[in-house]
């Protein structure tokens, strides 16, 4: 049972990953996810990007739940006003609201790094501080 | 290269299409895979050669009278357009030449053990044989790919594809300096453009061969699954509608009278071992040889046609040629280039002794042969085929769709005997009455022999069955689903589950078949009659009940793997060519309810998908499938929208763009989204790694290329590009990279 979380910029690069498993079920937060999807994993939350611009246009919400799945493995999306995506890509099934949740609140953390002078659109995130504040979060949510 | 080579590919109908929907790395068009489908389905022609006419054939360098035939298929496959006449009918027919049909039984016989269906032996169901043997669909696409791997590495296009991977070259600017040649004509000097300009159009033209090559392996595929001469009691696409008897006019009457009895005591004793083989349907059609060199045979030809018909009641046709090769080629005569179908590699492999797929043969030879092969289609076999349709259909078909037919039969019912029939089996009672009558004997000459899995050849239900696959040869798709729709609940009161399988799959394919041969993307758009097309409704309702069921059927209750892959591979390429034809015709064609071209290829993904989750086919194959599922993503906002004038606007008023270029670009929203690039260049990747770069290194190097090329190009990736997450340590794409270096 194990997440990876991407943020990708407005120009459809990750600036921040995770891989986090979770705390849920008697989980310890190490994530398991299978070799074939790690090396995979970029590509297809890449790939969902189609359906995500296909949406972005139609889908008056911010969060979608079902955007895309590969062999078990579902995609939820959050899009911020700005062009950002935030994507996960989990096997655990229904924690749809609970992850709504987590992406709110990194919409916040990551509004406030933009507000940081010092970083730079699209640059990717290498504050150990924001690292932080989402492992927290995942902790709590994921 | 000749692109001659790949057949299907070098048609001028094929020609047409790629004018229209221009052949992508990833795969060729769907309307060109139609036709590989439509030439698995075609009639088949029975061939039985005598020994002097075997001989004539090894005088031209063949094997034996078939595989000389054989060759003159491509004919016939260039001028059929697919598209039907003013009657609703095709206007050109294509045919397929077999082995004689106790040939195909003796090796379908021979091969019991690898085409048998695996399931357990007291399963009477799982006693029919396979299309084809174990690996005979792998061997196929391996031998095809290794043949196009040989052709493809000699190829200009590959040695810049490799290079520009490792970053030595880059392609894409030396293929983006093709289209831009006019900007750089005003920066370099006049001699320099020139050189460019001849190595850029060789460049583009050694890609344009590389991606045809690359298409023709899919199409091998294809045909492979779709085409088998392998007889079966539950469907008789495969069975041999005309049994052509080819001699020599120097044959005597003895001996034609010898030969002609020696083949109705076989198929009887065929008959006596599988009574559910019909040889009576079959069309006996004489082909009488006549050497020009030797006069007195003229005058034998028509002895010999006058016998055929007054004694043995059978027809013929005479062909005239020299039986001589050595005397055309000395006399210079004019040479005319024939081409074996080179898809299907390991068949044409056996045409001839040196395995050549096309043969130079002077024009005067090949000129009666065409003539002879048209007239066999045109003259004999098709109205042969329209005339034993419309007496079936009136004897069969029309008592029971009739309101009186439905009643009296009901009444039959009724007041026959047998209780465990349906109610809906309407006119059952009459045929066993006639059968009866006939003296035909007892009930057992028409009912399903559940022991044995099949209905003798005398039962009103395999007439049916002729019926529906007869019509759906001519390509008369919406009489055949009528007819298959009638045998549907008989069936499946037999608990007949081959029949059933291989009835659904067939209706299935008749509903896809006919509603995408409706629409004609080449043809340009005319305001008549709105197509109603394939609805959602059906696609529910009818299309994937009948798909689940038969997948289960066929793969789980008959054990038949070759079958499953059929069904899947088909009515997944059908959808497709259903999708492709949407695209490309105008949206005023369709009825509003007809599905959309997204939807289609939706509906196509799926099943792609599907036939790769289940395993049936192993590693090379499944990588071939993974290409085409990332053909049809490429397809999805194929043929591109420009953007209107509309969207222009919006785009210069933008606030944001004019205040804020780095925050929000205000997208044309006439086709914003519906690219599914990214989604191709992920199953070119899986496919990459199915293929396995230490087995298919080049196929892996042009998959790679492709992908390169594709990411270059989606993130505009450059030298001050700060993106690099495809080209992460660990990633399978750089993984797959290093394996090639």
């Amino acid at each position: 049972m194990s997440y990876y979380f991407a943020i990708l910029g407005t120009n459809d690069a990750p600036v921040y990953e995770l891989e986090i498993g979770t705390y849920r079920q008697s989980g310890n937060g190490v994530p398991h996810l299978p070799n074939e999807l790690q090396e995979l994993e970029q590509f297809i939350l890449n790939s969902s990007l189609d359906i995500l611009q296909d949406n972005q246009f139609k889908d008056t919400g911010l969060f979608s739940k079902n955007l895309d799945s590969f062999y078990g493995y579902k995609i939820l999306s959050y899009l911020t006003q700005g062009n950002g995506k935030f994507l996960i890509m989990t096997d655990l099934k229904n924690h749809d609201e609970s992850i709504r949740q987590f992406f709110i609140e990194i919409h916040e953390l990551y509004v406030r790094n933009l507000l940081n002078p010092f970083y730079e659109i699209n640059q990717p995130i290498r504050s150990a501080d924001f690292d932080t504040r989402v492992r927290a979060l995942a902790k709590r949510y994921l | 290269m000749a692109t001659s080579n790949w057949s299907i590919l070098d048609t001028k109908y094929a020609k047409q299409v790629n004018s229209l929907i221009a052949p992508d790395f990833t795969g060729v068009s769907s309307l060109i895979a139609r036709q590989a489908i439509l030439k698995g389905y075609c009639p088949k022609v029975s061939v039985h050669s005598s020994p002097t006419a075997d001989h004539v054939a090894r005088n031209y360098g063949f094997s034996n009278f078939l595989s000389f035939l054989r060759f003159f298929e491509y004919d016939l496959a260039d001028s059929d357009f697919c598209l039907p006449s003013d009657k609703g009918e095709p206007n050109r027919i294509v045919i397929k030449f077999v082995d004689s049909l106790e040939h195909i039984i003796e090796t379908q016989d021979a091969n019991k053990g690898s085409f048998q269906g695996q399931s357990a032996p007291e399963k009477p169901a799982g006693r029919f044989p396979e299309l084809y043997g174990e690996h005979i669909l792998t061997n196929t696409v391996s031998r095809h790919m290794d043949r196009v791997n040989n052709e493809i590495e000699k190829t200009s296009f590959y040695t810049n594809a490799r290079s520009f991977l490792w970053n030595a070259k880059d392609l894409e600017s030396e293929c983006s300096e093709v289209q831009n040649s006019k900007v750089q004509d005003s920066k370099v000097q006049d001699s320099k453009v020139q050189d460019s300009k001849v190595q850029d159009s060789k460049l583009q033209d050694s890609k344009v061969q590389v991606e045809q090559m690359e298409g023709s392996i899919y199409l091998s595929m294809l045909s492979k699954a779709t085409s088998s001469n392998t007889l079966v009691p539950f469907e008789f696409i495969n069975h041999p509608v005309v049994n052509l008897v080819v001699i020599t006019a120097d044959i005597t009457i003895r001996d034609l009278q010898a030969v002609y009895s020696d083949q109705k005591r076989k198929y009887l004793d065929l008959h006596a071992r599988f009574p559910w083989l019909d040889t009576s349907c079959m069309m006996t059609l004489f082909l009488i040889l006549v050497d020009t060199d030797a006069v007195e045979q003229f005058q034998a030809l028509s002895g010999l046609q006058d016998y055929c018909v007054s004694v043995l009641g059978e027809d013929s046709i005479g062909c005239t040629f020299s039986f001589e090769k050595a005397s055309n080629s000395d006399a210079g005569l004019p040479l005319e280039k024939i081409h074996a179908d080179s898809l299907d590699f390991a068949a044409a492999a056996k045409l001839r002794p040196d395995s050549m797929l096309s043969v130079e043969i002077a024009k005067k030879v090949a000129k009666p042969i065409h003539s002879a092969v048209d007239t066999i289609v045109y003259k004999k076999m098709v109205p042969f085929l329209r005339r034993k349709i419309q007496k079936w259909h009136e004897e069969y078909v029309v008592p029971r769709k009739s309101l009186t037919g439905r009643l009296l039969g009901a009444g039959r019912l009724w007041g026959s005997n047998s209780s465990h029939r349906s109610f809906f089996s309407f006119g059952y009672g009459k045929e066993k009455s006639e059968s009866s009558e006939s003296g035909a004997g007892d009930a057992d000459t028409t009912l399903y022999n559940a022991q044995q899995g099949y209905y003798p050849s005398a039962s009103p239900f395999v007439f049916l069955r002729r019926l529906g696959d007869w019509y759906f040869m001519m390509r008369d798709y919406k009489n055949a689903y009528t007819v298959y729709e009638m045998l549907k609940k008989q069936y499946l009161a037999d608990r007949a589950y081959g029949y059933l399988s291989s009835l659904q799959e067939f209706m299935i394919v008749s509903l896809l078949l006919g509603a995408s041969c409706k629409v004609n993307p080449l043809e340009k758009a005319t305001d008549g009659k709105r197509v109603s097309g394939i609805t959602a409704k059906i696609v529910s309702d009818v299309i994937a009940p009948f798909l689940d069921s038969s997948f289960y059927s066929y793969l789980s209750r008959c054990s038949l793997k070759t079958y499953t892959i059929r069904l899947t591979l088909v009515t997944a390429e059908l959808f497709l060519v259903l999708g492709q034809s949407v695209a490309y015709c105008h949206e005023r064609l369709f009825s509003r309810y007809a599905l959309s071209s997204e939807a289609c290829f939706i509906e196509s993904q799926k099943l792609f998908k599907r036939l790769i989750d289940s395993k049936l086919v192993d590693n090379v194959c499944t990588g071939v499938l993974m290409q085409r599922l990332s053909y049809i993503y490429y397809c999805n906002d194929k043929p591109g929208v420009s953007g209107s004038e509309e969207d222009n606007q919006l785009q210069r008023k933008s606030y944001y763009t004019e205040f804020n270029p780095e925050k929000l670009t205000f997208p044309p929203t006439s086709h914003f989204g519906a690219s599914r690039s990214r989604k191709s260049i992920l199953w070119m990747l899986l496919c990459a790694k199915t293929l396995d770069p230490v087995i298919n290194r080049t196929q892996v190097t042009l998959v790679l290329w492709y992908i390169e090329n594709e990411l270059r190009q989606t993130f505009h990736l450059g030298p001050e590009s700060t993106v690099a997450w495809p080209y992460r340590k660990g990633s399978l794409f750089v993984a797959l990279k290093a394996s090639l270096e």
